[in-house]
């Protein structure tokens, strides 16, 4: 064993989360600055992932494997594939986005925050790498409890409801797949927790479990995973954990967190159950159709900003579940491609809402308009996040989205059609959204503060009597300035991946084809 | 009577230490002012139970069987006797400042404390009923005086007294069993009784006796009626000493005699289908009544029940000793003890003078007055609810696992469903300390007491290691049951 270049890229945030529990309270400065360098240390650590990786080799890549609980047959087993590499990447360029989002927005326990980001990093990374069914259930367990103190300490007005039902609703998923995983262990002659050996052992013609076992095996796993996507109808905590969670926790749940449910499947509940994967193709096909067109529509209807993204969230995912049981290399790769795109985009998203939200203090879409005159550099960021996320040629979102299509007219033609719609639906409410908040007559919060004077009372109206509004006074008088030259740092390298992902998007599929081979012959 | 050799006295030592402070303690506190903190007795205290704690590191090894085969140090009853010995030890840390504030600072508390601990000890390598019996009456009793140590609150006495009372009821229960086994074998030494033919009625009803008696001992529905009351009323430090001790303690004698008396696979289908009864009611029971208290000790105590039945489900699935169900047992018991102790040590150190920390509103915005003991106290509660990567995940992985492995999967699903649920009432004090103000004041002006912020850190710091590097514990059980033989 060389060295151990993966485990230092896992644990690395969580040993800068400890480092920071121990500073003193009062020095919230350097704890910013510490929990920042950490994770860009991090992402340097995890950029030879991508240049040393093998991509003609879907075997384990920067593999690690310890005995870690021999009586157990638990192992510390890790390592890179095609499936995870860029679910790995993703998540150490987004932290310290994420980090950097969050610079001026929290001032409450500032400590604790950076260290329950680095916590949740360790988490999410570790779940991408581990290759145990036991090490994924304690990073996949383990990450719940950052997450939910983020959204719980930190949220908006209802975070207590929202965390208790983001953590209640992983749960119950994840406690039957903990079933399902001691079962799956007794139920293979070698007795193992390794997620390779189950893979070739399960997907083996001669090898694999009885059709009745397999599907109960599925549902439990796939309930788990379902959860997490989120697949309609198990949605209904992502929108108020999105509304609630404060914006860098919006951008890690939306840029990283919703990816777990799709890995999931892709990792362990495809490759291990596949006759039961196929078996309920069908049904999975029509429940992301359902939500890719229940997601838009919701989407369109919402006036709370935060909310609409989170159903968009909803339809994009709807496409990731679409193109993965597509069970052909188009749509499996268009998925993991639109996992890294849905990533971006949203995380970008969530950083221009949170950004324009620290100056008006108002998520509601009424409270804009014409916004495109008084921020010009943000109207252009956020023009571009749209496009990209409505899946523009020459940006990200349309390489994913055309693959998953492409691959869902191979596998039925009807599913294609009906996702179409969703793209369609998709460009309404985002324009929509971009028109109301960007262009016409300056209304609302931003006319009074263009005034310079207190609010009209038309715009503290619209402001107090819909939701996410909060009364802050005197924010309304404060001018409404343009991108400050810390948030376009943290803007600018997001919106250039996705112009990267847009242009080259063979750079990246390439590192991903061996793998999907490898499921596909799997199925 | 044999000879006292040196097996005899070395088998009989980590009993002694205990013994000998208890003495020592009664002996020491006349000399003692009486206006100031007697801190004599603590170092006593901690200085026995250090001792017992060498004495069975030191006979830790091979099985070692003495007076006539009464006692054996092996092991089996050494694993379980760490846990005892190190929650006596944070016991007395956390005692040095939380029996000064409920004025009851005098030798009897720490000497019955250690008379708790040797009973405690002795019934972890009792070898034959009577010294099953002589060590559950010398815990026990010791442990009825401390529930009521309080004499002026009203509900620590009434504790006492429906503790006593039923604990008493529940001795009759094992004295009959153990004279039934008597009768219908002629023998109390465990190995000696697995010599005859498990379906004999006299002998199947000995064992229903004894199970009745262990049942209650542990806690398990439905003879756990005393727990919640027990529990609520005995000062806090007295609590965890009694959830985390007594319970393992009792949980070594029962898996002993099980395993040792009635291991065969004629005995062990007779009490396989009881004590899967006991499981399911006491984690489906304990779950749901947790669910619905105001006073976190009680809720504690209704928790405690739960686990109760998550041990059991690794006594049903044990397999035998060729299983390693009995291995999981004893580590989830070893967990158990400490995660339990330590929602208690903070209770204890939060306590006011003469005023028990005990109700959970009472959490709101702690994290903001005492961080340190925030922290803990989330802790010890993702712990309980099994949340990785705390001991409580590696225990319930060990037990389910084992229960799966020998097919009790409907075990396995009710024990799911009880962890789903038990998350909720686990996750309100955090919900509180963390994302609520403060309503009540915390005692912050008081100075720090550094012996029960030791333990609470001794006690969160065993969690982590034992959730995140289980390994050696783990092996150490299995080796455990291995040499019982």
């Amino acid at each position: 064993m060389s060295f151990p270049l993966l485990s230092i890229v896992v644990f690395l945030p969580a040993a800068g989360g400890l480092l920071l529990l121990l500073l003193r309270k009062e020095n919230e400065g350097e704890a910013r600055a510490l929990s920042f360098l950490i994770s860009l240390v991090t992402f340097v650590a995890s950029l030879p992932l991508f240049f040393g990786f093998d991509n003609s080799s879907a075997a384990l890549q920067f593999a690690e494997t310890r005995p870690w609980v021999p009586a157990l047959g638990i192992q510390y087993k890790i390592g890179v594939d095609g499936i995870s590499l860029m679910l790995i990447l993703l998540t150490t360029f987004l932290t310290p986005i994420a980090i950097l989002s969050a610079w001026k927005a929290v001032e409450d326990r500032v400590k604790a925050y950076y260290a329950a980001l680095l916590f949740l990093e360790t988490g999410m990374l570790g779940v991408f790498v581990a290759m145990d069914l036991v090490l994924f259930y304690v990073f996949w367990e383990a990450m719940l409890i950052p997450m939910y103190l983020l959204i719980g300490i930190w949220g908006g007005p209802r975070r207590i409801y929202a965390a208790m039902k983001f953590f209640v609703y992983t749960m119950v998923g994840s406690l039957f797949m903990f079933l399902a995983i001691l079962y799956l262990y007794m139920a293979v002659p070698a007795h193992t927790f390794d997620v390779e050996v189950l893979a070739r052992t399960l997907s083996n013609a001669e090898t694999r479990l009885a059709f009745g076992a397999q599907m109960a095996l599925f549902l439990a796993f796939g309930l788990s995973f379902a959860i997490k996507v989120p697949m309609w109808p198990l949605h209904t905590w992502l929108p108020d954990a999105h509304v609630e969670a404060p914006t860098a926790g919006s951008v890690i749940l939306a840029g990283v967190l919703l990816k777990m449910g799709t890995y999931g499947f892709l990792r362990f509940a495809i490759p291990f159950f596949p006759e039961a994967s196929r078996a309920a193709m069908p049904v999975i096909s029509i429940l992301a159709v359902v939500g890719i067109l229940y997601g838009a529509l919701m989407a369109m209807a919402q006036e709370d900003i935060k909310k609409l993204i989170a159903y968009s969230s909803v339809s994009h995912l709807g496409y990731v579940m679409l193109g993965i049981f597509a069970f052909n290399a188009h749509g499996i790769q268009g998925g993991l491609y639109q996992m890294l795109n849905h990533g971006l985009s949203t995380g970008a998203l969530f950083l221009l809402v949170g950004a324009i939200y620290e100056r008006t203090h108002t998520r509601d879409v009424n409270a804009y308009g014409g916004f495109a005159k008084l921020v010009p550099v943000y109207a252009v960021c956020l023009m571009i996040v749209t496009l990209s996320s409505i899946g523009l040629p020459g940006l990200n979102g349309f390489v994913g989205e055309f693959l998953i299509l492409a691959g869902a007219f191979k596998a039925d033609k009807l599913y294609a059609v009906l996702a179409t719609g969703g793209v369609v639906l998709g460009a309404v409410y985002m324009l929509g959204l971009y028109q109301k908040m960007m262009l016409g007559p300056l209304r609302g919060a931003a006319a009074s503060a263009a005034a310079g004077a207190p609010a009209p009372a038309h715009g503290a109206e619209v402001a107090a009597a819909t939701p996410g509004a909060e009364p802050a006074a005197g924010a309304h008088a404060a001018p409404i300035a343009d991108l400050t030259a810390r948030e376009l740092c943290y803007l600018v390298p997001v919106i250039a991946m996705c112009f990267v992902l847009g242009l080259f998007p063979n750079l990246f599929l390439r590192t991903m084809d061996a793998s999907v081979q490898l499921l596909l012959s799997r199925l | 009577m044999p000879d006292i050799g040196s097996a005899e006295l070395r088998v009989l030592l980590p009993v002694l230490a205990p013994l000998l402070g208890a003495l020592a303690v009664l002996l020491t506190d006349p000399y003692l002012d009486k206006g100031r903190p007697k801190l004599p007795l603590v170092y006593i205290a901690l200085g026995s139970l250090m001792a017992a704690w060498a004495a069975l590191g030191f006979l830790w090894g091979d099985r070692v069987v003495a007076w006539s085969g009464a006692l054996a140090a092996d092991r089996f009853g050494l694993y379980l006797g760490f846990a005892i010995a190190t929650a006596a030890g944070l016991t007395v840390l956390s005692s040095a400042g939380y029996a000064r504030k409920m004025g009851v600072d005098c030798g009897e508390y720490y000497s019955l404390l250690l008379l708790a601990t040797a009973g405690m000890l002795l019934l972890a390598m009792a070898n034959d009923l009577l010294m099953v019996f002589l060590g559950i009456e010398t815990m026990s009793i010791a442990v009825y005086c401390l529930a009521g140590i309080t004499r002026e609150r009203p509900r620590s006495v009434e504790a006492a007294m429906k503790y006593f009372l039923l604990g008493a009821f529940a001795t009759g229960f094992l004295l009959y069993g153990i004279a039934l086994i008597y009768g219908a074998t002629g023998e109390v030494r465990l190995e000696r009784i697995a010599h005859h033919a498990a379906n004999r009625p006299l002998l199947l009803a000995g064992l229903g006796f004894l199970l009745v008696g262990f049942g209650f001992k542990v806690g398990a529905v439905p003879f756990h009626m005393w727990a919640p009351d027990a529990y609520e009323g005995a000062p806090a430090a007295v609590t965890g000493f009694m959830a985390a001790g007594v319970k393992a303690a009792g949980f070594a004698a029962f898996l002993r005699v099980l395993l040792t008396a009635f291991g065969g696979e004629a005995a062990a289908a007779a009490w396989a289908p009881a004590l899967w009864m006991l499981a399911a009611l006491s984690m489906i029971v304990g779950t749901l009544s947790a669910l619905a208290q105001t006073n976190l000790k009680r809720m504690l105590a209704w928790s405690s029940v739960a686990h109760t039945g998550y041990a059991l489900v690794g006594v049903v699935g044990g397999g035998g000793v060729a299983g390693n169900g009995s291995a999981a047992v004893l580590f989830y018991v070893l967990t158990y003890s400490v995660m339990t102790l330590g929602p208690f040590l903070v209770i204890a150190l939060l306590s006011r003078a003469g005023e028990e920390f005990e109700q959970i509103d009472d959490l709101a915005g702690l994290a903001r007055r005492r961080p340190v003991a925030a922290a803990a106290l989330s802790l010890f509660l993702l712990s309980l609810a099994g949340i990785p990567p705390t001991a409580g995940f590696m225990g319930k992985l060990f037990v389910f696992r084992a229960a799966i492995d020998s097919g009790w999967l409907g075990l396995g699903v009710i024990g799911i469903l009880a962890t789903l649920v038990s998350v909720y009432y686990y996750l309100r004090p955090i919900v509180l300390m963390y994302m609520r103000e403060p309503r009540a004041e915390f005692n912050a002006s008081e100075p720090t007491d550094w012996a029960s912020h030791f333990a609470i850190g001794v006690a969160a710091l065993a969690l982590l290691l034992l959730g995140v590097l289980p390994s050696d514990a783990i092996a150490a059980s299995l080796e455990s049951v291995r040499g019982l033989w």
